[in-house]
This record gives structure tokens, sequence and C-alpha cells, in this order.
């Protein structure tokens, strides 16, 4: 069974606080700390690329498990902020960059927030399909280089980060069941344009707040599964206020819904990784990921713990 | 049937807003008694859901006061 073994992270060491940042936008340090949730985000240096803040994921990574780089057989790269130009592909520059054996698959998947559970269920079955017993879910966005700093929607909001998951024949989690969904009519609500992220906060907000609780409960019904067995909702941690608002219109316990952007800020397909991080090693059976964001694109998938 | 004022208010209430109860009245500018555009964004989402009607975007400076939905709502 292939499965979840391990996750790590990495973030760039410049930081920005966002509390000195409150009067250049106009708002309030309580908007800040309890509507965005972001009190600090971390920006990647001017040369810093993906592919860099990705082998300080992959290092962490290695540090934190058994296996080794050699064991690694195949990498999926998640990111809409690739290497370079985007051609060739970010996983090819790291691949070189790990110096791995030409045996070792790797491509990317271009896709931002749902990112991380649609790359998950890709690698999973990637892996099966293929007979492998290690690969590696990397995440990396450095949004930073496409924010526009005039804009306080998106300025205060989005910080850089890379995680790396251990996909492994030997897991602690397997995906139980998944579902998932694309709406390109509303593309335009969250789209890159002139090399600068755009964002209609409304749009993306109605987008999430009627959508996500019905894929939600379409995955719980059809996997049989009561929402109070599930232990834990990790949401893409867009902002506080959308993860608050999923809370309220699932009727969910917030205490089994972790809010983990403080010290990060929505750090793209990287963050339903950052949060589950702290869970892995845990007792938890049943873990609900949900993603959503850039498409508009959404998936969410139910793990379970794996028993030998 | 009329949209009442009392229906609006109860939306604002219900929709989690950090509106001052006390201040919340039909001519009360929302965002002077403490709706951020986030609670006005979440008004908004609420009341199209509830009267099945659009908001445009075009509409939303316009939209300050109980009063103000009411006349939106009830015109449509």
């Amino acid at each position: 069974m292939i499965g979840i073994k391990e996750i790590a992270s990495y973030v760039p060491d410049e930081r920005i606080l966002n509390f000195d940042k409150c009067d250049h936008y106009g708002v309030t340090r309580d908007f800040v700390k309890n509507k965005i949730g972001v009190l600090k985000r971390h920006i990647a240096e001017e040369n810093e690329s993906c592919v860099d803040m990705a082998l300080g994921a992959i290092k962490s990574l290695m540090s934190k498990v058994d296996t080794t780089i050699d064991d690694i057989e195949c990498i999926v790269f998640v990111t809409q902020t690739p290497h370079a130009e985007g051609l060739p592909h970010s996983s090819a520059y790291l691949h070189g960059k790990l110096d791995l054996h030409s045996s070792v698959a790797c491509f990317d998947v271009s896709l931002g927030c749902s990112g991380y559970v649609y790359g998950l269920n890709i690698i999973c079955g990637f892996m099966n399909e293929s007979k492998f017993k290690n690969g590696i879910l990397v995440t990396s966005d450095p949004y930073s280089k496409i924010i526009d700093y005039n804009d306080k929607n998106t300025a205060l909001l989005f910080g850089d980060a890379a995680t790396a998951t251990l996909i492994s024949d030997k897991p602690r989690f397997v995906i139980t069941d998944s579902v998932y969904s694309t709406d390109g009519t509303g593309l335009s609500s969250l789209i890159k344009s002139n090399g600068i992220l755009k964002m209609n906060g409304r749009e993306v907000f109605n987008f999430v707040a009627q959508n996500i609780p019905i894929q939600v409960k379409k995955l719980l019904k059809d996997a049989n599964i009561s929402i109070d067995q599930v232990d834990l909702f990790v949401f893409h941690q867009g902002s506080k206020f959308i993860v608050d608002t999923l809370v309220k219109r699932l009727g969910l316990d917030s205490s089994k819904v972790p809010i983990v952007l403080e010290n990060t800020g929505n750090t793209v397909s990287s963050s339903i990784p950052l949060a589950l991080e702290g869970y892995i090693n845990s007792e938890l059976d049943l873990i609900l990921l949900s993603g959503f964001g850039v498409g508009l694109s959404w998936g969410t998938l139910i793990i379970k713990k794996y028993k030998v | 049937m009329k949209v009442k004022s009392d229906d609006i208010i109860d939306i604002i209430k219900n929709a989690g807003t950090q509106a001052d109860a006390l201040l919340l009245n039909e001519y009360a500018i929302l965002r002077d008694i403490g709706c951020d555009s986030l609670d006005m964004m979440n008004v908004f989402l609420h009341i199209q859901e509830k009267y099945d009607v659009e908001i445009d975007d075009d509409d939303i400076d316009k939209l300050n006061t109980v009063h103000d939905f009411l006349n939106f709502i009830n015109k449509k």
C-alpha cells in the first residue's frame, strides 16, 4: 500500500511582519490578526527559486527518515511559479541538483492551492502502477515573485514556502476516498496577468464558501463517513477568515480544524502539508484534506491511519 | 412578500460579523458599527443566497445600511 510516510518543510530566512505594514495598507492590527490571520510571512531571496526552496524541504525530509535520496524513484513537483522560464520543468532542475539516477521519474503538476490534494493522488496512483516503493511529492511556490506590493488584497496574505512529503510503501496514512472539481469559467478570479497575481477577493470567497462545503459533504456521504468520525479537517490556509467561514458553514468543531498560517501566510500548495506536518506522527485515524484556489480548482480527500 | 428590516438585521447577526448589535438598526452605516470589508463580503453572500438575488461589484458601494439592502431586494 502506498501512502504518506513523513512530511518536512522549508521557509526562506527573510521575513516580513504584517503589523509593521498596517499603516501602509490602512488596516488595523485586529483585522490582520483575526481576519487575515497572518502575522509573519517569509520571502525568498531574489535569486532563490522554487527549486532552491524544494531542495531545502527535501534536505529537511531526509534528516527525518531512514530512507536515503538514492532510494527515491520518482519526484512529483507541484508549482505555479516554476524555475527559470518553466521549460524545462522544475523537477528536471531538481533532479540535476540532487544528482539523481536517470531511472528516477520526475514531472511537474501545475496547480495552485488545490495542488497538494491532487498531487497526493497523482503520486500514489503513479507509484502504485509503477510498483515504486519511495517517492517525493514536492510543493514549492515563491509567490513573492508575482505579488504586487501595492495590492493589499494579496500583499499581506501570501508567503513563500516549500514542503516535501515522503510517499512510501510503508506509510503512516493512506488515501481512502477523494473527489475533484474544476470551474474554468471562474478562472479570472485568481490569475497572473503581466507577471502579477490578480485576485478578486469577493469572487474567491464566494467560490470557497459555496463550493467547498458541498464537496466535503459529498465526499463524506460517498465514503459513508459521518462528520463526527473525522478526527481532523485540514483546509487550505487561504486566510483565517476563509477557514473560519468553512468551520461555520459545515458546523465543525473548531478544535478539529487547525489554523496555522499565522507564521507563514497563505503558502499556496504548501499550506496543507505545512498544517499536516505536525499530525503525521499522531494517533489520529481519519483526516480530511481540502484544497481550493486557482483554476478554479478544488479537491478533497480522506487519509486514514495505515495499520499493517 | 416584502422583506423587512428585522430580516436583514438577523442575517447580519447570524453571518458572524463584528457589527455592534446595540448600534445595529435600519439606518446605521454597517462599516461604522464594526463591519469590515470581509464582514461585508459575508453579508453580501448571505443576502444573495437567502433572497436569490445577484449583487454585482457595481452595486456594492451603494449597499451601506440595512435600509439600502431592503431597497435593493424589494426592487428586484
